[in-house]
């Protein structure tokens, strides 16, 4: 009894890893919640990784590069991962297979069996985004039943929805 | 022969004799004694010769050791190895003339003296003896007188005593006198004689000597000549050190945080000091030395232990470290090296060395990054040790070098946007090479605009590098900076991000600076519509792209007409708050009420926009030129964009000004016959200006760009349009699709492009033909063989999807009938 409620009351700690194509909105999505602003970001060659508290959940998320040649390297970081936000830009319809492809390599990987997936269909502010019934349907998604996933459709520069994906992680992450 | 000491005189006995004898035995004395002497000394010399030559024995080989100590100079080890190897020759030289002196002198010379020595004097015994006896002999003779009978035979007997006495003591006292004699007439032969044998063993030594040390006489000389010069150095290094305080004060006067060396090999980026935070519970500091080499970060003790005990290595893997300063710690200068493992905290001397040590860090993780991607196997393995055949590994050497022609095309060697150097991103449909700063803007203006690679980072695919290597920065900029209207400047290699974006913003997406700016009206309208839409948040968030680009909007009117500058950001602050409230014919009404409007006639001014130069040929400037009365001819309902367009699109012209003398249709075929013609330049202005991709020209059986370039041959054309977002199923009059012309054509390159930006080949024409079907009728080989193909492999993608990459490059007409 004792026990959970100080469960209740200490701050969890929940270590995210945030992946997805290049130029995506992952580095974008890390500042707007780590600062509260849009702020223009450049390519990330490496990773970023801050932590943001939100409703006593200490989120410490790890923001790592897309591109072709550096996503061998997100393996790396796998371990310890409690949750997976991937990030999809969806007005990009020419990749949004490659997305598929990427995710499903993070998930099948043994590593990531405990990670619950938050997917961003972001870019939700542009003309002709895929909306997150698309999105879930191109990502292979609806075919996954053993894993806990959710679509959340989010505009990283405005903040719309990313705190509705927190609150996801908060609520279906294992402790 | 001594004059006296004659056999005569040896019988005569006379005291002359004796007194010589007496002599000469005084002299024998002395030699022997003076032999005695010599025998003891040449001993001594002899032996002490051999300590001599036995110590040689370990100089020799120290001086071998010298030349071992020496190795690192192959000149000085040589010429130790040489004077150790002489003096061993010298000194066999010396022992051999040790040996002889032994042999001449002691045992031969002294031995034979010795011996002579020896007679003599076992003579000069028998001598005194037989004296003796006849003295005796001749005393008793002498004191017996015969008185008897007996005596008398005693007498007798005496007599006949004394005569053998006699003889005996003359036999004796000749062969003592012979001794003598042979002794000393020999002494001075045997003696000398072996003395000169000794002096001959001295010179023959020292003349080997000589000849031996003569033998190496040139190369001593070379070697005195290198030591000199070695003085010479050796003095100009100590004149040198000379200054060295002064080097202290110099570096204090400078920089005393300098204290970090400068590498001289390549292979370290930085290398020093710092302080390392431990991981004990105690989390003290360590002084360690620092080196950021071969992508790895090691850490050194200062003292010396074993190999692997110093160098430790704390970053195993750069590519996935992360360097920040902390501003946390309670002590100063204090920086963090993150890994997905581990975090470690360094320390450095002062603020300078931190930012050193920082931005290396940075590059050293950037070069890791580039560097080793590409080769690393490792990562290309799945954890449970099976090769992951779908990951792709890196660019192929033939795609490596059409990306390093699209670098060194002229113009690309600069970013597109802001002219910094070397450039290692690109907007792929753009075709242009930009900086990293001016990609993140690129980015952020989404792919319908502007879709960014990183040229070292991403895999590439053929055509998108034929499409970049037909484009470039020259060209593409002559297309979007016509004209650079006020106040935008061109931004510098020193320009803020905020003066990029603002220029990005106006470049590609306003594409303020275009020749025919025909097309901005289209633009508006569409934004505006997306707003009605309500899509977009335009009024939620002070950062949203929106506001910044409804402000550029009404910056770019500014620009154009600056009279008319604020009624017309009004006029869409109107049409904004309009369209949301509901009617759009509204709209304009509400622009002419406005009291800011300063009775000027901002809707004809507006309308010219879409009536301008159709040749091309006018300028901005001109415009400004054009007389308002002139101007107000134009009708009213131009002043809403979206009716604007609506006129257009009905190609109506009204009161004397022809609107649509360069309006969308005129640039949809423009562009439909450039992709006939497969030009590419052509083509991609058009785009740029705003072409429809997917027009449909009814006047030419409804054929599309795309199908057009299909027939133009042209690869860069299919991949232009492609990119650009042509509908790639979209079907002509006879139903068919761009895949059912290539496959007619049989263009097994274009098909494959095709298919792989998803072409329906199931899709079937008006003669209920699919691209097999025409694929089978007009015996296309390969492309029947990929269609087949892809059709028994369409649950398992990646495969069919390699086959295309690989027939999408081969560039030939399929002729295998």
């Amino acid at each position: 009894m004792g026990k959970q409620l100080s469960k209740l009351f200490k701050n969890k700690n929940m270590r995210i890893l945030m992946l997805g194509l290049d130029s995506a909105g992952k580095t974008t999505i890390l500042y707007k919640l780590k600062l509260g602003q849009s702020v223009t970001t450049i390519p990330t060659v490496g990773f970023n990784v801050e932590t943001v508290t939100y409703k006593n959940v200490k989120f410490n998320v790890w923001d790592v590069g897309g591109q072709d040649k550096i996503r061998p390297l997100w393996r790396h970081y796998f371990a310890g991962t409690q949750g997976l936000i991937f990030v999809v830009d969806c007005a990009d319809r020419d990749r949004i297979e490659e997305a598929r492809h990427e995710l499903h390599r993070i998930i099948n990987d043994r590593e990531m069996r405990e990670a619950v997936i938050l997917i961003f269909a972001n870019k939700q502010d542009l003309q002709d985004a895929m909306r997150p019934a698309e999105i879930q349907e191109k990502l292979g998604l609806s075919k996954i039943a053993d894993r806990k996933w959710f679509v959340q459709p989010s505009c990283s520069t405005t903040g719309d929805g990313l705190y509705e994906g927190l609150n996801w992680l908060t609520a279906n992450a294992k402790g | 022969m001594i004059d006296q000491l004659t056999i005569e005189a040896s019988l005569a006995d006379k005291p002359s004799f004796r007194w010589v004898l007496e002599e000469q035995e005084k002299d024998i004395i002395d030699l022997e004694t003076i032999l005695d002497k010599v025998s003891k000394s040449c001993k001594t010399f002899c032996d002490t010769g051999k300590a001599f030559c036995d110590s040689m024995g370990p100089f020799t080989e120290s001086i071998h050791d010298l030349a071992d100590h020496f190795k690192a100079d192959e000149e000085i080890k040589d010429a130790y190895t040489t004077f150790s190897e002489h003096l061993e020759e010298i000194n066999s030289f010396y022992s051999m003339l040790l040996e002889q002196a032994r042999r001449s002198i002691l045992s031969s010379m002294i031995e034979d003296m010795k011996k002579m020595l020896k007679e003599v004097k076992l003579h000069r015994k028998a001598f005194k003896e037989k004296s003796d006896e006849l003295d005796t002999a001749l005393n008793t003779n002498s004191a017996k007188i015969p008185k008897k009978k007996d005596d008398t035979l005693d007498a007798i007997n005496s007599l006949s005593t004394l005569s053998d006495t006699k003889v005996e003591f003359h036999h004796t006292a000749v062969d003592y006198v012979y001794e003598i004699s042979r002794l000393q007439s020999g002494k001075q032969f045997l003696v000398t004689d072996k003395f000169l044998h000794l002096m001959y063993s001295f010179y023959s030594f020292f003349h080997q000597g000589y000849l031996t040390l003569q033998h190496i006489d040139p190369y001593l000389k070379n070697l005195n000549a290198l030591m000199q010069q070695k003085q010479t150095q050796r003095d100009e290094s100590l004149k040198k050190l000379e200054s060295r305080h002064k080097k202290v004060t110099e570096l204090k006067n400078n920089d005393y945080d300098g204290l970090m060396i400068t590498p001289k090999d390549d292979s370290v980026l930085l290398e020093g000091y710092l302080y390392k935070r431990s991981h004990n519970t105690f989390k003290t500091w360590k002084r360690r030395y620092f080196m950021i080499k071969e992508n790895q970060l090691h850490c050194h003790k200062r003292s010396k232990g074993s190999k692997e005990e110093n160098n430790k290595i704390i970053s195993e893997d750069l590519r996935i470290s992360q360097v920040k300063s902390t501003e946390e710690q309670d002590r100063r200068y204090c920086f963090e090296l993150i890994m997905p493992s581990k975090k470690i905290f360094l320390q450095a001397d002062s603020q300078k060395v931190k930012d050193a040590w920082i931005k290396s860090l940075q590059c050293g993780i950037e070069a890791a990054i580039h560097n080793t991607t590409a080769t690393n196997e490792v990562d290309n393995k799945k954890p449970n040790g099976i090769p992951d055949e779908n990951m792709k590994s890196g660019n192929s050497p033939e795609i490596l070098k059409l990306l390093s022609d699209i670098k060194n095309m002229p113009g690309n060697d600069v970013c597109a946007d802001c002219a910094n150097r070397e450039p290692v991103w690109a907007s792929i449909n753009l075709g242009i090479t930009l900086c990293i700063m001016c990609s993140g803007i690129h980015r952020n203006l989404g792919v319908h605009i502007s879709k960014v690679r990183s040229i070292e980072l991403d895999i590439w695919e053929h055509e998108q590098c034929l499409l970049m290597l037909r484009l470039g920065n020259a060209k593409v900029n002559t297309i979007f900076e016509h004209l650079i209207v006020d106040p935008y400047r061109k931004p510098g290699i020193a320009s803020n991000l905020a003066e990029k974006e603002v220029w990005i913003r106006a470049k590609y997406d306003e594409k303020l600076f275009l020749e025919n700016r025909d097309y901005i009206k289209v633009k508006v309208k569409k934004r505006h519509q997306s707003v009605a839409a309500g899509s977009y948040k335009a009024t939620s968030i002070s950062y949203d792209p929106a506001t910044i680009t409804s402000h550029h909007s009404s910056l770019k009117v500014r620009t154009k007409r600056d009279v008319a500058m604020r009624p017309l950001s009004k006029i869409f602050q109107n049409i904004n708050r309009k369209k949301r409230g509901g009617s759009d014919g509204a709209a304009y009404i509400d622009t002419e009420q406005d009291p800011d409007d300063e009775g000027r006639a901002m809707s004809p001014q507006y309308a010219l926009l879409g009536t301008e130069e159709p040749n091309g040929e006018g300028t901005t400037h001109t415009d400004t030129c054009v007389p308002d009365n002139l101007l107000s001819n134009a009708t009213l309902s131009c002043s809403s964009p979206d009716l604007l367009s609506e006129t257009e699109n009905k190609n109506s012209s009204q009161d004397g000004l022809n609107l649509n003398l360069i309006g969308p249709l005129a640039l949809n075929n423009s562009l439909f016959v450039s992709s006939k013609l497969g030009d590419v330049d052509s083509m991609f202005r058009y785009i740029c200006e705003g072409a429809d991709i997917n027009f449909r020209n009814s006047t030419s059986s409804d054929s599309t760009p795309l199908i057009q370039a299909v027939h133009s041959n042209s690869r860069e054309a299919v991949q232009l349009l492609l990119i650009h977002g042509a509908d790639v199923n979209q079907i002509d009059d006879k139903r068919q699709t761009a895949l059912h012309h290539a496959t007619i054509l049989g263009r097994t390159d274009l098909a494959c492009l095709l298919l792989k930006k998803g072409a329906d080949h199931r899709r079937v024409n008006t003669d209920n033909k699919d691209a097999l079907d025409i694929a089978v009728a007009e015996e296309r080989a390969s492309l029947v063989t990929v269609l087949r193909f892809i059709r028994i492999n369409e649950a398992s993608d990646p495969t069919s999807q390699q086959l295309l990459n690989e027939f999408s490059r081969r560039p030939a007409v399929d002729s295998e009938r």
